[in-house]
């Protein structure tokens, strides 16, 4: 699996089109997954395992943790969540890359 | 010669990015975008003129329409996001719908008279907060600009903690 990830806007999806072709099997926007999933009450934890046992090609999630932590509880708590499984699936990913200005950089 | 320097508010992008271009010879243009609108920003200008001061530097204020300024030296746009920000909300902009092509354009003709360019840029969409219409509008253009630039230019450099990390060279991102 490659984990790719990046701040808003900075090109993640196009990244992953031109790079790697539109027919992987692609999970794009797994901080809004661990969102809903939050919201709906759900496990995040438990929606992220669900992916990984899916065996997706790419899994392509926003950086959303550079800012100043955030006063309201749930955007705080969805913050933290999404940095930690992050760190998870870049950890079981055979390779990691970070998109700037539309341009991959290979983490791991 | 294109160079596009990115990072995070206060990593140190401006400094290296005037070095940058201070390699491209003695007569340097510094083409500064910030309006003076209220004390902070008086105070990050004036931070910037110090920090600039002896490195021989000529500056030219310009806040919109870097299509028809006539720079022939090597130069530095300091910044885009400030440039995108008063094409889309000063009145002598050109308005939100068309602040992208406009300044796309504008950096490629610059570009072409200056020979050598480098351009500042910021990340701003890393913080996980969905802001108000306009502003998201904003940060989406200014994603998109910065894709652009970094496909058209020759080296691209994202500066963190002062260190510039180079994610693009001779025109080919050297990072993956």
């Amino acid at each position: 699996m490659i984990f790719v990830t990046g701040g808003a806007y900075v090109g993640k999806t196009e990244y992953v089109k031109n790079n790697f072709g539109a027919d992987k099997k692609t999970v794009n926007g797994l901080h809004k997954i661990i969102r809903d999933a939050m919201a709906n009450g759900l496990s995040p934890y438990d929606e992220a395992e669900k992916i990984l046992a899916d065996n997706p090609d790419i899994v392509i999630c926003a950086e959303v943790g550079s800012g100043i932590v955030p006063l309201d509880a749930f955007e705080r708590e969805w913050r933290e969540t999404v940095g930690r499984i992050s760190c998870m699936f870049a950890e079981k990913a055979d390779a990691v890359i970070r998109v700037v200005c539309g341009i991959g950089v290979k983490l791991k | 010669m294109l160079i596009l320097v990115t990072g995070a508010s206060g990593s140190g992008k401006s400094g290296f990015a005037e070095n940058a271009a201070l390699q491209f010879g003695q007569h340097v243009t510094y083409i500064a975008a910030m309006k003076p609108d209220g004390a902070d920003a008086q105070k990050r200008i004036d931070r910037h003129r110090a920090m600039r001061q002896g490195k021989g530097f000529h500056t030219v204020e310009r806040y919109t329409d870097i299509k028809s300024l006539d720079v022939r030296t090597p130069a530095i746009l300091e910044c885009l996001p400030n440039l995108l920000a008063n094409e889309m909300f000063s009145p002598e902009g050109c308005g939100a719908e068309n602040a992208e092509n406009e300044i796309a354009e504008g950096i490629r003709t610059l570009a072409e008279k200056c020979g050598n360019l480098v351009v500042v840029t910021d990340e701003v969409g890393s913080d996980g907060v969905t802001y108000d219409a306009a502003t998201e509008k904003y940060k989406k253009i200014l994603g998109s600009l910065n894709r652009r630039i970094a496909r058209a230019a020759d080296e691209v450099y994202e500066v963190v903690c002062g260190v510039p990390m180079k994610i693009k060279q001779e025109g080919r991102s050297c990072t993956y």
